[in-house]
Formats: C-alpha cells, sequence, structure tokens
C-alpha cells in the first residue's frame, strides 16, 4: 500500500462518550485530560462525541476548539493542532449524559422483565422529563451515535489521514470495529471498565460487544492490572495486546483538608450502584458507630440503589448519621473531599478508581477494596476486602482515633500522588499509538 | 596486617497477632497480645534454614581450625527464651560453640528495645534489661562479655558513655563516612566525653558483601568466592576489619542453594592462607589494638537503611507516638510490681514492632516489607497502638 509521505504531526481520530461538562465518571475526565497531554506532545486529536444541547468546555486549554460542523473539520493551515471536538448528532439532550445503561430506563426494564426487542412500547408511559434526561431509549442512542460517528470519521478521514481509531469503552466499538473495516485504521481501545465491573448480572449484549472490541483490536489499553486480568480471563484476550496504563489526576485541581480541624465525617462518593459495595459502606458505618456515636457518614452520588439504600439505614438505625447528597458536580467535589477526615471506596470491582487518587491529592486518607486498580498502584492506604466490613470499621475507627496514622498517610498520599500524571498517561498513550500507527 | 572480627546478630521478635477494637477482651496478657503460634512456625523454619546448619557448620569449623578461627555472637533475651522454649535442641548448639573457647558474646539490650532511647535521664530500664542480659548470657554460656552491642548498633557518645558506666571495654556500631570522615572503619576509636572504652565500627562494605550482595546477580563481583572475598581482606590496609551481620544471612537472607554455605565452610581455609590474616575476637580486639584517634558523634546514628539514623524505627509520626505512648506506661507497670505486666511491657518494647511501621523510601520500605508480617505499615500502627492502648487501660484498672 502506499502512504502518501507524512509531514504533519500523527492524528488520531477518538472516539469517546462523555467530555466535560457533561461527565458521569471517570470516562470523560480521563478523555479531556488525555486529550489535553496529546495535544501538547503533539498529537493531534479529533475527538467526537455524541452532540448535546450545551457547549463544551473548551475556556481551559487553548489547544481545544469545538467544530461548529459534525461532519467537517476545518482545517486552517498545516500547522494547525491541537484537540478537536467533533459534536456528532445522534439524540437530543436537555440534562447529563450517561455512560451507564443501568441507569436507562430500557436496561432496567429489560432486567425486571425478558429482553424486550421493543422497549419502545414498555417505556410507553414513562413521563416525559425522564426520557430526556438519560435519552429515551439507551442503547438506540447508542446504535445511532456509532452510525453517525462512522461517517463522520470515514469522511474527514480523506482528508485528515489518521493514523489509527482509538476508542474508548464499549459505547464506541461498533464505530471503531467498522471504521478499521472499512478504511483499513488500526484500532487502539481503552477499557475503563468492563461489563463486570458495572452489573452485578453482566448483560449479554454488551459481553457482546465488548468482547469483540478488544478481541478486533490491535492494542487494549486497560486502566490497571487488575483490569487487564479480567479482559484476559473473561474475554480470552491476548494478553500480548494488552496494555496497562494507569490514570493521573491533576493535583493542582484539589483543596487541601485541614488536619487541625477534623470534621469526623467519612466520605463515600460515586453511583449508588451495588458495584459500588454502598450496602458494605452502610454496614462498616453501623459497626463504627457502635463504638464511637460522633461520626457522620455521608454518601455522595446517585443511583438506582438509592432508595434501597435510605431503607438499609432505617433498618440499621443509623439514618441520623448518613447524609445522602444525591449528585455533586464535578467543580464542587474538592470542597467535599477536603471537608471529609476519611475517604472510602467499597468497591466490589473497580478497575481502576480516580476518586482515590482525587482523595488522596486532598490530602484525605483513603480506605480502599483491594479490588481495584488504584489498589494495586498505590501503597500509602489502608486496605480491605470489601466484604470484610468489620475490618473497614477498625480502619475508620483508627483514623479516627490516631491522629498520626491519619497524619502520615495525609503526607506520603500527597507524595505517592505526584507519580499520576496525565502527561504520564498521554505520554504512555502515545507509545502504544507508536507500536501501530499508520505513517510512521 | 588486619584482624578479621566476626560478630552475627541473632534475633527473633516477639510477633503480635491481630487486634482489633471491635472483638472482646481476652483474659491473660500473654495469650492476647502475641502470636505464639506464628512466632513458633517461624522459630522453627529459621532454625531449620539456618541456625541448625550454620551452628553445625561453624561447630565443624572451629574444631578443624583449632583456635585460629573464632566468631562471636550477639544474641538477645527474646531470642534465647524462645529458643529455651520451642527449639531447646538449638541452644544446646549454642553452648557447645561458648564450649570451643573461640567463640565470644557482646551484651546488648535482652528485649531488642530501644530503651537506650528513652527520654528518662537515669535510663533506669536500659539498664536493667543490659544487667538482665548479662546474667541470662552468663547462665547460659557462662561467658561474660567485654563488649557491647547496642539494639540495632544505636550509638552516640552518650550511648557509649552508659555503656562504659556500665563497666564495657568496647562497644559496637557502624562505620559511616558521616561520622567517619576521611578516617578508616578497621582501626579502633575513642569516643567523646568518654574516658577508656574503644569503638569497633563495622566495615559495611564488605560486610554487606556477603549480607547482603552475596547472590545479587546485578554485582559485578557476583559470584562470590571464599578465595577473592579473602584476598580483598588481605588487601585492607588496617588493624581490624569488622564484619557484622544478622545471623539469618546463612540460609535465611542467603538461601542454601546461593552457595551461601559453601562460601563459609571455605572462608577460614581461604583466610588463613595469608600470613597477613588473622580472626579475632571483640573483646581480643579492645585488648589488643590501641584506639587511634577519637570521634564525636552527637547523633544516634545506627546500621539500619540508607540512613543509618534512628529513623528506620522513629521516623515518622506513627512511631513516634506509638514510642512515646511505651515509654508513658513505664512508671505505670512499675508501680503494679506485677512480673508479667512488666515482661509484656519489655516484650512490647521490641523495635521490630515499630521496624514494621516505617514508610520512609521505597527502597528500604521494600527490606522492612521484607521482615514485616504485615500487610503494610499503617496496619501494623494499628495493631500495635490497639494493643498499646488495651494495655495501658488494664495497667489503670490494674488488672489483666
Amino acid at each position: 500500500m502506499s502512504v502518501p509521505p507524512r509531514k504533519e504531526k500523527m492524528r488520531v481520530a477518538m472516539l469517546g462518550w462523555e467530555f466535560p461538562p457533561f461527565v458521569s465518571g471517570g470516562l470523560g475526565v480521563h478523555c479531556y485530560e488525555l486529550t489535553k497531554c496529546l495535544a501538547k506532545s503533539g498529537v493531534e486529536v479529533d475527538f467526537y462525541m455524541p452532540r448535546t444541547g450545551r457547549k463544551v468546555k473548551e475556556t481551559e486549554i487553548a489547544v481545544l476548539r469545538t467544530m461548529p460542523d459534525e461532519t467537517v473539520v476545518k482545517v486552517k493551515s498545516e500547522e494547525d493542532e491541537g484537540v478537536n471536538i467533533i459534536q456528532v448528532t445522534s439524540i437530543t439532550r436537555t440534562g447529563r449524559l450517561t455512560a451507564y445503561p443501568e441507569n436507562s430506563l430500557e436496561y432496567q426494564v429489560s432486567h425486571q422483565t425478558t429482553m424486550s426487542k421493543d422497549s419502545e412500547e414498555l417505556l410507553g408511559d414513562v413521563e416525559e422529563d425522564e426520557r430526556g434526561l438519560y435519552g429515551k431509549n439507551f442503547m438506540l442512542d447508542v446504535e445511532n451515535y456509532n452510525k453517525r460517528c462512522v461517517d463522520a470519521v470515514i469522511k474527514n478521514h480523506r482528508k485528515r489521514n489518521y493514523a489509527l481509531v482509538h476508542n474508548h469503552d464499549w459505547l464506541t466499538i461498533p464505530a471503531a470495529v467498522k471504521i478499521k473495516a472499512m478504511a483499513g485504521l488500526p484500532r487502539v481501545q481503552t477499557v475503563h471498565s468492563t461489563e463486570f465491573d458495572r452489573a452485578p448480572i453482566p448483560w449479554e449484549r454488551i459481553m457482546k460487544i465488548e468482547r469483540l472490541g478488544i478481541s478486533d483490536a490491535e492494542r487494549t489499553i486497560a486502566v490497571s492490572n487488575f483490569t487487564a486480568s479480567k479482559i484476559e480471563s473473561e474475554y480470552k484476550a491476548d494478553r500480548n495486546k494488552i496494555r496497562v496504563i494507569y490514570n493521573g489526576v491533576d493535583q493542582s485541581k484539589f483543596n487541601k483538608r485541614d488536619p487541625g480541624n477534623p470534621s469526623r465525617t467519612v466520605l463515600f462518593l460515586g453511583r449508588l450502584t451495588e458495584q459500588k459495595g454502598p450496602f458494605h459502606y452502610l454496614w462498616a458505618a453501623k459497626r463504627v458507630l457502635d463504638k464511637e456515636k460522633n461520626v457522620k457518614f455521608l454518601m455522595v452520588g446517585e443511583g438506582s440503589l438509592l432508595p434501597f439504600l435510605i431503607k438499609e439505614t432505617f433498618k440499621l438505625g443509623i439514618q441520623d448519621k448518613v447524609i445522602f447528597t444525591g449528585y455533586i458536580p464535578a467543580d464542587q467535589l474538592k470542597k467535599v473531599y477536603s471537608k471529609c477526615d476519611i475517604y472510602v471506596m467499597p468497591s466490589l470491582s473497580e478497575p481502576f478508581g480516580i476518586t482515590a487518587l482525587e482523595a488522596m491529592c486532598s490530602g484525605t486518607p483513603v480506605v480502599l477494596s483491594k479490588s481495584s486498580g488504584v489498589g494495586e498502584a498505590t501503597r500509602h492506604n489502608l486496605k480491605v476486602d470489601y466484604w470484610d466490613v468489620d475490618l473497614m470499621a477498625e480502619y475508620i475507627l483508627a483514623l479516627l482515633k490516631y491522629r498520626a496514622l491519619s497524619d502520615t498517610l495525609t503526607k506520603n498520599q500527597l507524595t505517592e500522588v505526584k507519580k499520576f500524571t496525565w502527561d504520564k498517561c498521554a505520554n504512555k498513550t502515545l507509545g502504544v499509538y507508536k507500536e501501530i500507527a499508520l505513517y510512521q | 596486617m588486619p584482624s578479621i572480627c566476626i560478630y552475627f546478630q541473632v534475633h527473633q521478635p516477639a510477633r503480635l497477632r491481630r487486634y482489633s477494637f471491635l472483638e472482646d477482651k481476652k483474659s491473660g496478657l500473654q495469650d492476647a497480645y502475641f502470636d505464639d503460634k506464628l512466632n513458633e512456625k517461624v522459630f522453627n523454619k529459621v532454625t531449620e534454614k539456618c541456625y541448625m546448619p550454620t551452628n553445625r557448620l561453624l561447630l565443624e569449623l572451629l574444631q578443624k581450625h583449632r583456635g585460629r578461627f573464632k566468631v562471636s555472637y550477639s544474641i538477645t533475651g527474646v531470642f534465647l527464651e524462645q529458643c529455651q522454649k520451642y527449639r531447646p535442641d538449638l541452644l544446646e548448639t549454642f553452648k557447645q560453640l561458648a564450649d570451643t573457647g573461640c567463640v565470644d558474646f557482646l551484651n546488648e539490650t535482652y528485649f531488642h528495645s530501644l530503651c537506650s532511647l528513652f527520654s528518662d535521664p537515669e535510663k533506669k530500664e536500659f539498664h536493667e534489661q543490659v544487667e538482665m542480659h548479662k546474667s541470662a548470657l552468663k547462665k547460659i554460656t557462662g561467658i561474660s562479655p567485654k563488649v557491647f552491642r547496642n539494639t540495632e548498633a544505636l550509638f552516640s557518645n552518650d550511648i557509649a558513655r552508659l555503656a562504659e558506666g556500665m563497666g564495657y571495654k568496647g562497644i559496637v556500631s557502624e562505620g559511616i563516612e558521616r561520622v567517619l570522615g576521611w578516617r578508616s572503619p578497621n582501626y579502633l576509636y575513642s569516643v567523646k566525653n568518654c574516658k577508656r572504652i574503644k569503638l569497633l565500627m563495622r566495615n559495611y562494605k564488605l560486610s554487606d558483601d556477603v549480607a547482603y550482595r552475596f547472590s545479587a546477580r546485578w554485582w559485578n563481583e557476583w559470584p562470590l568466592t571464599a578465595e577473592k572475598y579473602s584476598a580483598w581482606l588481605k588487601g585492607t590496609p588496617g588493624h581490624v576489619i569488622n564484619l557484622f551481620m544478622d545471623y539469618e544471612t546463612f540460609g535465611e537472607h542467603q538461601w542454601a542453594d546461593t552457595g551461601i554455605f559453601d562460601f563459609l565452610r571455605y572462608f577460614p581455609d581461604y583466610a588463613l592462607k595469608y600470613p597477613e590474616l588473622d580472626f579475632r575476637t571483640p573483646s581480643e580486639v579492645v585488648e589488643d589494638y590501641k584506639a587511634l584517634g577519637e570521634l564525636d558523634v552527637p547523633d544516634v546514628i545506627s546500621w539500619a537503611d540508607n540512613e543509618r539514623d534512628a529513623s528506620a524505627w522513629l521516623g515518622n509520626d506513627m512511631q513516634r507516638m506509638a514510642f512515646s505512648l511505651l515509654q508513658e506506661l513505664e512508671p505505670m507497670v512499675r508501680k503494679n510490681k506485677d512480673k508479667e505486666m512488666l515482661h509484656v511491657w519489655r516484650l512490647l518494647q521490641n523495635s521490630d514492632h515499630l521496624y514494621y511501621l516505617c514508610t520512609k523510601c521505597l527502597a528500604d520500605g521494600d527490606v522492612h516489607k521484607y521482615f514485616s508480617h504485615y500487610q503494610n505499615p499503617y496496619e501494623g500502627f494499628i495493631n500495635y497502638m490497639n494493643i498499646l492502648r488495651d494495655f495501658k487501660e488494664r495497667i489503670e484498672g490494674g488488672k489483666k
């Protein structure tokens, strides 16, 4: 195959789903920081994402531009570089994006009844605004987005000469696979989580997509060895094609906790779903409160388990000690982290766990589940098996009791977290690009 | 014509069991706090891998060389207790070693404690522990040591004065540049503010060639043979080359399959081929050689980690907090006049309990981890503190 000599920088088509301000998890943060740092390293990224009603945040990065036209990237000059956000029309949104199907009504319905091809019918009498929030039909949204994405990338590729296509998670797999088949672009895929991490009962439909995405990709980036092992065992992925790259964190974005002024508040932060271990958190809280009355337990986040969790607090008799805050926007989280004495991440299965890094940046001691990526990559914290609520409670009590413990953890966490930078993440990602990119 | 002075450190800690806030209190102190099963298991394991085979080999070598080969030991009281309890047969071999007349022993704190650093100006605990160790050793080996070795080679002008005050003629520590400056560790020194006591400095390079680097394949001198090593010693200027190391070097830190036992077996043969070399015990060394200069060590040094100071045990807030609680208990424990309580408080002084809490740097942290039965220092701290606090409550309540 004859390829045109390449003067320009490496140009990459990246397929995403979330981007600030539309962030419902680590995925959006990752894409934002990664593209920014790649641009700094001289890679030009065309970032494709669903069109939203709101404007993408671009003030912070000089290199980031929103393309006015969804399918045509207007290249002004040869030197043009940076991140081009290309919003692909697929759904109309009024509210926040979600990357998690369990938030979608279709998913919930399909898990209650047998899988229905026509979920429209089942969703018939759902309130209008609820539909608007998650997209009326989540899976249909995904499908539409993928179709439109293929069109857009193939069209742009003629002018842009992409060196590869890089997609994130299962949401963008169909498009990436199709693009590879049509344009011969090599594929990199980042696995931020697998269906096994997200759902208590994995959905076969999504597992199928993930399996295809991983086997078809030239390189799969896993956010941890924990995740790499999972995709190796569950999806029979070829270990030689997997690269582990940890997430980063921007330390400057966080406030520092004042250790001299303890609030005696413990923090849980995450979607209120089975996999995040919110029940274990409450059970541990109960054990702590049996010994120490003067402690508050914060639960930040939303999710399908909320009513059940509230019920559980009453059952345990700790309802006046647990505070459910609902969703708190990203820009206000730094306040939450720095106002709490302890951050607990009791996840049943956490591919990475950026929130733990964020707590570390805030100088808030971390108690975390051994079933997590961040756990394998850090030493200065207290690790528990998520089911060992006694030990979890003991660690919380110890942190409340022994100032020297929390001070030493705070100090060492602040040092340790410095090794998780987005530059490092981007450089390693670039390394993976170089393994397979066209036009080298 | 340097003498070779070998001393082995022999110690096993009294490891603590998991002690939770949430559990009901157990009766009895010893059973509540110490993991005797684990201690016995480790003791037996190390006895099989290291202590027994090394003792036997050394007995053989000492007999073979008839007075020309000599070694010395510093054995902690905690070790002697465990040895009596778990492996009296091993204790027998130590006695046989003492009986050869070519083995010297050093004194130290009975409980491998940091009590030399207690803020008590009288250093009552330190004096008592050293006396305890002296009489325990005398009972078992019949030997009264002339040379003192403080826990983990912790040393300063003040500690040297303490030892001198107790009648010791020599004291052992680490030969680091920070203290020596341009001087060589291969001579004896006097210590500032002391009258007679002589300081034996560990030659850490030559000691660690065996203790740490023996099996290191990245090391350009690997493999180290007895022949090569003896030649290095012969070429080393000075009066005495102090080779101090953990006894567990043989068979435990360096496994048998690294060839460490063969190295030890042939080392005296090769070394004694050189007329320039001989072996002397620490007691002989302090008699035979003069101090060549005075060293001033105002701040505490030790043989641990890269820092060679007390930071392996007292480097972070957790360690300092636990250590100060430990000291705080002294008057209460003494007031109670309860033998078991006193003994348990002293076992809790094992420096190992503090060593496990070290969080310093990754490289050292790994060494610490190797020796630790905890997942990480934080878990170790919680456990240690839970026990110390429980112990404090029990003393205050006056009941066990």
